[in-house]
């Protein structure tokens, strides 16, 4: 992923035919979230709540002049969508950190053969 | 190898691909979903919808009304709404105020009329200095606005998204509503720049 600097961002615009997402996850985890309000999992209002929790806690790191584990806005939405998520009582980090793991030793399996 | 620390993007790859299968696997999400959701962001909702909403105020002054009268109801007119549209407010620029729109706290954006936010209008750099400097934030987007023209800066929420109504270009009088939409760009309904006027 591409991080800028502030001034970076800012520079050089507009940016007209820029693209919407800068991977696929990123795409894979907005339409998640849409989906999940479309049906009524969580309204996105609170799942907004946390977009903005995840984005304020970011912004503290930055204007304290820290560098930041995970830059780019999406990062930040998607620890927002595995907030609400954890708030449902639907996913937990174990869970995910298992499945992580099974899925990425299955790839690896996959690539010895 | 330690796997408790992920890094990104990878980790992030690796992190929606296992979110995304705990939760068809309990029957929450249908991954035959999630790319119409895709494709719709990414090639149907966009700045051509505003643009064309822009246009149509220009040239139909009962609309213009409507829409600043109450935007969600005149998008809807055109077939826009939905998610992120609701609350709606049009914001026109005259010869006197320029508007200018941020979300301080996230990235609330009109997506049926404008689609997804850009980048920078999600960046720290963007949120943190459109409110307190706003004449500095256009300038390096290469707009000059004259002193004597008042600034507005709007900042979105959950309950308000704006669309800015950018002045019609002179010499356009002959155009018509789908060649003027031509020439609106995203930008110009953010408020970071202005509809180049015809020669």
């Amino acid at each position: 992923m591409k991080t800028l600097k502030p001034e970076e961002l800012l520079a050089g615009l507009p940016l007209e035919n820029e693209m919407t997402f800068s991977a696929p996850w990123e795409a894979r985890a907005f339409a998640i979230a849409v989906r999940l309000s479309e049906s009524g999992v969580c309204t996105w209002d609170e799942f907004r709540r946390h977009l903005i929790d995840e984005i304020g806690k970011a912004d503290k790191v930055r204007a304290h002049g820290w560098v930041e584990n995970g830059d780019g806005y999406y990062v930040y939405f998607l620890r927002a969508l595995e907030a609400v998520l954890r708030e449902k009582g639907l996913v937990d980090t174990s869970m995910l950190e298992t499945r992580m793991r099974a899925i990425s030793e299955a790839d690896h399996d996959d690539h010895d053969h | 190898m330690s796997r408790n620390h992920v890094t990104v993007p990878t980790g992030a790859a690796l992190r929606v691909k296992a979110l995304e299968a705990i939760l068809e696997e309990k029957g929450l999400v249908d991954p035959a979903a999630l790319d119409p959701i895709v494709d719709q962001y990414e090639n149907k909702v966009g700045p051509r919808n505003g643009a064309r909403v822009v246009a149509k105020a220009w040239t139909d002054s009962a609309f213009r009304k409507r829409l600043l009268d109450d935007a969600t109801g005149a998008i809807a007119e055109l077939g826009y709404g939905g998610p992120e549209g609701g609350y709606l407010v049009a914001v026109e620029n005259t010869p006197k105020v320029h508007n200018l729109v941020v979300c301080t706290l996230c990235s609330c954006y009109p997506w049926p009329v404008l689609g997804l936010p850009p980048v920078w209008y999600k960046s720290f750099a963007y949120r943190s200095r459109a409110v307190r400097d706003p004449r500095g934030v256009l300038k390096e987007f290469g707009v000059e606005i004259p002193v004597d023209v008042e600034i507005r800066v709007w900042d979105s929420s959950a309950e308000q998204r704006y669309i800015v109504i950018p002045m019609r270009p002179k010499n356009t009088e002959r155009m018509s509503e789908a060649q003027l939409a031509e020439l609106v760009t995203r930008d110009s309904m953010i408020g970071v720049g202005l509809v180049k006027a015809q020669a």
